[in-house]
């Protein structure tokens, strides 16, 4: 028994180490104001990466770039993860604000703080070309298949108008909800407006009905960071009160 | 935006670079996960009650917790809980290295039990400890008995890199997302993915076999017959 613990004991120093190594890594040590955002870069135009030259960018990315500069910050850090994770990433420090097309609710506002809004989208019902579905109001929905994205307003929407009443599912992104779609997994798919719109141009699917949600999308930060949050607000009134904002709007919506 | 081409070209060299995070981030992992996983197959077979419930435990959980929950833990609740946050990154190698670390034990303490009882007797009837016994008579065998599976365990752990996307690793899955996502093309790009995977998986298969082959105990039936 006693002879063998200083075996045990190498590989397990041997592991620890490995670990300290790990936990170096996380000082940055620099002097430079840098903003931490976090988004989920699939969700074009707001974020996407820009295959040409592997940055991540998007309107929203372009609008949180503006209003650091006018904070002056130094520098923007995007970090890129799963929708679902943006939340817990804020609540633990792992980035300063998010900004991903969030729509600003009642249960999100329990646990982060929101800017004013920034942007108003609907949910839009998107059916495939041809199919004869008609929908001139949520209760058409009943009995249909139903697609959405996981973890959005729309999904949020469905479950709670629809859940007992339709077949509901869940896909981890918009194009995988809007495949499904086009294969026939599903009858529609309800998803944000402004994407709905460019996918209406893409795939030979069109939108039969809008639900006015009037939802609001907002940057987040973490619940009581009021100093960063009113610095964000101040910046973000200026920029949509300049004409930044619409060659923004423009650059990314434009035709 | 939506619907924008991209020439191959230019998704290869994403996906390729998203496929060198992905062998990185499995090497390590399974560097840590034998670090941590010989010992506690050790604890497991040669140790006494307090350590072998130890060993239980550790491996046990790990092995009942999915991938998903291990790194929510890692990245999420233990900077609350210790005020210690880890990079993305080095999350990611231990949530995939502790938990092939439990996988590992078990793939070392069934090669451990394999040897057998005989030689370990015969061992201690020349006067080596238990030790010695351990050290030259029964590792060297368990360690190339478990070649065959330890192999498979890395193409388990090389294919599970792809949960590491959920805390913000880019890797192979996540750069053909962003394809997807750009282009909407899923079938193309998750389809290119997919033979990425492939390809970096079928050499290592074929690998096994033949370090099975090479260092597979002659006479015994055991690693040197087993196909993976």
């Amino acid at each position: 028994m006693k002879g063998k613990s200083p075996y045990i004991g190498v590989f397990i120093a041997v592991s620890l180490l490995l670990a300290v190594a790990a936990s170096g890594c996380i000082s940055t040590g620099t002097k430079e104001k840098v903003l931490v955002v976090g988004t989920s870069a699939d969700f074009p135009p707001f974020e996407y990466k820009n295959a040409s030259n592997g940055q991540i960018t998007g309107f929203d990315i372009s609008l949180i770039k503006l209003i650091a500069k006018k904070m002056g910050y130094d520098k923007v850090e995007v970090k890129d993860m799963d929708f679902d994770s943006l939340i817990p990433a804020l609540q633990t420090g792992k980035v300063d604000v998010v900004i991903a097309g969030m729509t600003i609710t009642q249960e999100r506002e329990k646990v982060v703080d929101f800017s004013i809004p920034y942007w108003e989208a609907d949910q839009a019902v998107l059916v495939r070309k041809g199919s004869g579905i008609k929908v001139s109001s949520v209760d058409d929905l009943k009995g249909k298949k139903i697609g959405v994205e996981k973890g959005t307003t729309g999904a949020i929407y469905v479950k709670k108008h629809l859940g007992n009443s339709s077949t509901i599912k869940e896909y981890p992104t918009y194009v995988a909800a809007t495949e499904a779609l086009l294969n026939g997994q599903v009858d529609a798919v309800v998803l944000d407006s402004p994407v709905a719109k460019m996918f209406s141009k893409k795939y030979s699917v069109e939108i039969v009905y809008t639900i006015k949600t009037g939802e609001h999308y907002g940057i987040a930060v973490k619940k009581g960071n009021k100093k960063l949050l009113d610095g964000i607000n101040n910046a973000l009134k200026a920029i949509m009160n300049s004409p930044e904002w619409n060659k923004l709007v423009e650059e990314y919506f434009g035709s | 935006m939506i619907g924008t081409a991209v020439s191959l070209d230019v998704a290869m060299r994403m996906l390729l670079e998203g496929a060198k995070m992905t062998v990185v981030l499995s090497v390590l992992s399974i560097i840590l996960g034998l670090l941590l996983g010989l010992p506690v197959a050790i604890m497991e077979t040669y140790g006494g009650r307090l350590l072998r419930y130890v060993a239980m435990v550790y491996e046990g959980t790990l092995r009942g917790i999915p991938l998903l929950a291990i790194y929510m833990v890692i990245f999420f609740s233990m900077p609350l809980l210790t005020g210690i946050g880890l990079p993305a990154f080095w999350a990611a190698v231990i949530g995939l290295g502790i938990r092939s670390s439990a996988y590992q034990s078990q793939i070392f303490r069934s090669t451990i039990q394999a040897v057998g009882e005989g030689q370990i007797e015969a061992a201690y009837s020349l006067g080596m400890s238990k030790l010695e016994t351990l050290r030259y008579v029964v590792l060297p065998q368990a360690i190339r008995m478990a070649v065959p599976a330890w192999m498979n365990e890395y193409v388990i752990v090389l294919k599970d890199t792809s949960i590491a996307l959920a805390i913000g690793i880019v890797e192979l899955t996540r750069q053909a997302q962003y394809l997807v996502s750009i282009t909407g093309e899923p079938f193309r790009y998750y389809g290119l993915a997919a033979f990425l995977y492939l390809i970096m998986v079928l050499p290592l298969t074929y690998l096994a076999g033949v370090l099975a082959r090479k260092y597979g105990i002659k006479g015994t039936g055991g690693a040197s017959n087993v196909r993976i």
